[in-house]
């Protein structure tokens, strides 16, 4: 029984691991079957060109023919000797361990002199030696089958060939002749969709992008890293491989890749995204290939290449999740809270916008995505491609190199630079991403505000126009989320409403109007009736009032009650600078700004409201639950993602607990309760704020009124009585005017209630 | 698992053996020559040490002669080439039926006329040199002293016709000649060895010449 055990593990000690060849004392023993071969193969041909000398001569005696085939066929004779030598120094090496070590030494300084030669003239060099062994060996046979001097042989051969075809071969060649039809299609059908651009085919440089430093410094040291391999690889590093870019769509990622193009002194391939779709299974397989073993070709040729696919996604995946993905939540306009009369989407910070995005969908990760793209094996074969095997490649070197009784050489270093574009990282494949295949990942966000300076005076550049210096920084600030796509688009809507104007020549009120248009969509002239434009006022004015109060984090971009075709009016804030932390404060000001519109309506309507305030309402909700229950801003600290996760329960209870009344019960109060609660006492805070400023509300829905839309100046302008850019806000300090304000005020709340024209007429300045 | 090392020891003699019996062999020579007239498919082997009289010279022997019979025959050669053991034969003792104390032999393809094709017969290839069946059939007294040796009909697989060894005094020189002349089946061509010298030196090399008369093969296009 023990014995039995034991034999196992005998075994595994006997037979470990196979020994390296580097700690081999001797070759490796031949089999019979290596050490005769070329032997017989030889000795074979002989007899058989002696078999044909005498065929072709009938009197001719079999000694005779051998001393001919001698006399005429001397090299056969000569490679007989060769491979004799090359026995003997098998057999030598096979037996003395200091021939073998000095052999191994000496081909290795063989070695080292032939790597002198660039990688790329070597590769042509045996292509040429290839070729022309090809030929030789060719001229040779024909030469022997056809009676002729090998090279008259070689253009004898094709028409003998074909006249000496019996049935058979014809018959044969048909055949052949249906698979080259396929061998055609399938390569007619691998064509396309890759394009190579030379240095200066392109001439967008570096200089051409704006306000992607960041990104660009980065791609400029792999690009270095590919021009000059030997300033990392001296090193011990590597040159990195692969770079995705990534980000929102138009913030010219495919531009920077255009500049890489222009800016590298390698051959720029262009890969289409729609390259590796194909209509029959493995042509897609095969495109990659062939593109591969381009790339291949023109890294030994320029030492280098860069490949770009643009719009990665359509390579697809294979359906799994890609975790640790950047996430995209671009399902805005689909939200209640975005299609609300007001439009709360517009007022609120981007990140509190993109939270309230994700409650309101459920993030399902990628999956499901599976396929798409080439499909068919192509992403794989793509992969394999990126960091497969490094396998020696190649018939000589595979081939005769082992024939010769050496090692194939290992591949060269194919300095390929791989990059790929996406709006949609999280549809890439996991393992596409892995360090090796993609080694650094850019995120090309929205551009830096001097990047968006520069991109509005290079698109001005192009256009008449009188904007000033201050203005254009000031557009870039009040232009955030810009990106060079919807820069350009700016500029030729100005340019658009300047024509339609009668002008040629872009004005500051064209860029203002025109970035209007582009952010709201056309105004649908619908005239409201006086008393409900006075409540639409009246609830964007609270909103917009609250916001310039409370709010530092933002800054009001324009208020507007012009009805668009998802709002009646609204308020649209911008962050006047790059912030990445929120605050407890900040998003409590969120929830005022959102809480205005029904506190004011209830204060300035005598306890009344209306349905538009549901999308507020339901932001106000979602940030204060979120509070309550995940940031730690509440009063209780455990988060209630993990308590649903785990379905311990949130403090007090989930869904309802009792309230007993004292502090450690209010303490463990429910979430829903506790959420009510905190909404509660902001809602009061509101109506305070919005009670001390109730001159300034009236005031500004007024200005609406009056205007209609209001830019984030003229906001400030009529709250604190200062000059705007349209609107002189000094008036509405005046007693006077406050007075007839509030009068008008009051006459169309009672024509609201009454439904009826109010007769007050609005005041005029 | 390693092979032991006596297979490797006793497996380079092979293979040094093979190599170098097939360098040994390769310094000697051919034992015979091999002219042939492949389009024809004719083959005859001559001696080593035979001298050859190459095609060239003997092409341009036969363009000399001012008979123009002789020059519509020659028009008509498609090969001939002819071997002797002593080198100051030349090709105008080829052509010459004057007696020539080395043997030489001389082998011609050459087309017929469409008259000579519908005449032709073995007795016509019997006087492919001298008239000999006229010699026999109605001798004269102008008709020299012969002596056939052999004659025989000869079968190739590409032509057939007759063999014949004889001997004639002519000038007082006594000289024998071994004929072989063949006729394709479609009665275009002719193909003839005549091996020849005198009789003393015919005699001397009776067995080279019947060996190269021998040789001697038609295969036809």
């Amino acid at each position: 029984m023990s014995e039995i055990e034991q034999k196992p593990v005998d075994t595994l000690d006997k037979f470990g691991s196979r020994e390296r060849d580097s700690d081999r004392k001797v070759r490796v023993h031949l089999s019979l079957f290596d050490r005769t071969k070329f032997t017989s193969l030889f000795l074979i041909t002989f007899l058989v060109l002696i078999w044909a000398e005498m065929a072709d001569n009938p009197i001719l005696s079999f000694n005779d023919a051998l001393v001919n085939t001698l006399n005429t066929r001397w090299w056969l004779v000569a490679l007989l000797l060769v491979e004799a030598v090359r026995q003997i120094h098998f057999a030598l090496a096979e037996l003395l361990s200091k021939y073998h070590g000095f052999w191994l030494r000496y081909f290795e300084f063989i070695d080292r002199q032939v790597h002198r030669l660039s990688d790329w003239t070597r590769y042509r060099l045996s292509r040429v030696i290839k070729a022309l062994l090809f030929v030789a060996m060719l001229a040779v046979i024909l030469g022997a089958v056809y009676k002729e001097t090998p090279v008259r042989a070689l253009f004898y051969a094709p028409k003998a060939l074909w006249s000496a075809l019996p049935m058979l071969g014809q018959l044969l060649f048909a055949v052949v002749f249906i698979v080259i039809q396929f061998v055609a299609m399938f390569w007619f059908l691998s064509r396309g969709g890759i394009d190579t651009y030379f240095p200066d085919d392109i001439r967008t440089r570096f200089s051409d992008v704006w306000g992607q430093d960041h990104v660009l410094n980065r791609i400029r040291e792999n690009l270095l890293f590919l021009e000059r391999p030997e300033e990392i690889e001296k090193h011990g590093g590597y040159v990195p491989g692969g770079i995705l870019l990534w980000g929102p769509p138009g913030t010219g990622k495919t531009l920077m890749a255009e500049s890489m193009a222009g800016e590298t002194g390698k051959p720029f391939v262009f890969v289409d995204p729609g390259a590796f779709n194909a209509m029959f299974f493995g042509v897609g397989v095969m495109k990659v290939k062939s593109l591969f073993r381009k790339l291949r070709k023109l890294a030994l040729r320029y030492g280098g290449v860069v490949v770009f696919f643009d719009e990665a996604d359509s390579l697809g995946n294979r359906g799994n999740i890609s975790s640790g993905g950047p996430q995209r939540f671009n399902a805005k306009s689909q939200s209640a809270i975005f299609g609300d009369a007001c439009h709360g989407g517009n007022y609120l910070s981007e990140s509190a916008v993109s939270i309230l995005a994700r409650e309101n969908f459920v993030v399902g990760g990628a999956g499901g995505r599976g396929g798409g793209g080439g499909g068919m094996g192509t992403l794989q074969s793509l992969l394999t491609e990126l960091s497969g095997l490094k396998k020696p490649r190649g018939f000589f070197n595979r081939i005769v190199r082992r024939t010769l009784g050496l090692r194939p050489k290992n591949p060269p270093k194919y300095r390929i630079l791989v990059v790929m574009a996406t709006n949609m990282p999280e549809a890439l494949d996991e393992a596409l991403l892995r360090p090796g295949r993609i080694d650094r990942m850019y995120r090309v966000g929205y551009p830096s505000k001097a990047g968006r300076i520069r991109t509005y005076e290079g698109y001005l550049a192009k256009v008449s126009h009188s904007l000033t210096e201050a203005e254009i920084d000031k557009l870039a600030t009040i232009t955030p989320y810009a990106t060079g796509a919807t820069i350009k688009d700016t500029i030729n809507e100005a340019l658009i409403t300047a024509i339609r104007n009668g002008r040629t020549s872009i004005t500051w009120p064209d860029v203002i109007k025109a970035k209007q248009l582009k952010e709201l969509g056309p105004s649908e002239d619908v005239e409201y009736i006086e008393r409900e434009r006075h409540a639409v006022a009246v609830h964007e004015a609270c909103h917009a009032v609250m916001a310039h109060r409370v709010r530092q984090h933002m800054a009001i971009d324009l208020a507007t009650i012009e009805k668009g075709s998802d709002y009646l009016g609204m308020v649209a804030s911008i962050p006047p600078d790059d912030q990445f932390t929120r605050w407890r404060t900040e998003y409590e000001s969120d929830i005022l700004v959102s809480l205005a519109s029904l506190a004011g309506e209830r204060l300035f309507f005598d306890g009344d409201n209306s349905s538009g305030v549901s999308g507020d309402l339901e932001s106000a909700t979602t940030i204060a639950s979120l509070m309550e229950g995940q940031w730690g801003m509440g009063s209780t600290i455990s988060s209630h993602a993990t308590a649903r996760r785990f379905e311990t329960g949130s403090p007090g209870g989930g869904k309802g607990g009792k309230s007993k009344g004292d502090t450690q019960a209010n303490m463990r109060m429910a979430l829903a309760d506790r959420i009510e609660q905190n909404l509660g006492v902001l809602i009061v805070k509101a109506e305070e704020i919005l009670k001390k400023n109730r001159n300034e509300v009236l005031a500004l829905a007024h200005a609406l009124e009056i205007h209609k839309t209001l830019s984030g100046e003229d906001v400030a302008a009529v709250i604190d009585g200062t000059v705007g850019s349209i609107v002189d806000g000094r008036p509405y300090k005046e007693k006077a005017l406050l007075a007839q304000i509030e009068r008008y005020h009051k006459a169309a709340v009672s024509a609201h209630f009454e439904h009826r024209t109010p007769d007050v007429e609005i005041p005029h300045i | 698992m390693l092979k032991s090392p006596l297979l490797v020891l006793r497996s380079i003699p092979v293979v040094v053996g093979i190599a170098m019996s097939l360098l040994l062999s390769s310094c000697g020579t051919t034992t015979q020559q091999y002219p042939a007239f492949k389009k024809e498919g004719v083959y005859f082997a001559v001696p080593n040490n035979w001298h050859e009289i190459t095609t060239k010279q003997l092409n341009a022997q036969e363009a000399l002669a001012t008979d123009a019979a002789a020059k519509d025959r020659a028009a008509m050669v498609q090969w001939q080439d002819a071997f002797t053991t002593d080198k100051t034969i030349t090709a105008a003792d080829v052509f010459n039926l004057k007696s020539v104390d080395a043997p030489v032999a001389f082998v011609r393809v050459r087309s017929l006329f469409p008259d000579e094709t519908n005449s032709v017969s073995n007795n016509s290839l019997r006087n492919m040199v001298v008239p000999l069946t006229t010699w026999v059939t109605s001798p004269t007294a102008k008709t020299p002293v012969y002596e056939i040796f052999d004659d025989q009909d000869r079968i190739e697989k590409g032509a057939r016709g007759v063999r014949t060894v004889f001997s004639f005094t002519l000038n007082g020189e006594k000289q024998s000649i071994d004929q072989t002349a063949l006729l394709s089946p479609d009665r275009s061509t002719i193909y003839v060895l005549l091996i020849r010298c005198s009789s003393l030196c015919f005699e001397k090399n009776k067995s080279a010449i019947t060996k190269i008369a021998e040789s001697f093969t038609v295969r036809g296009k």
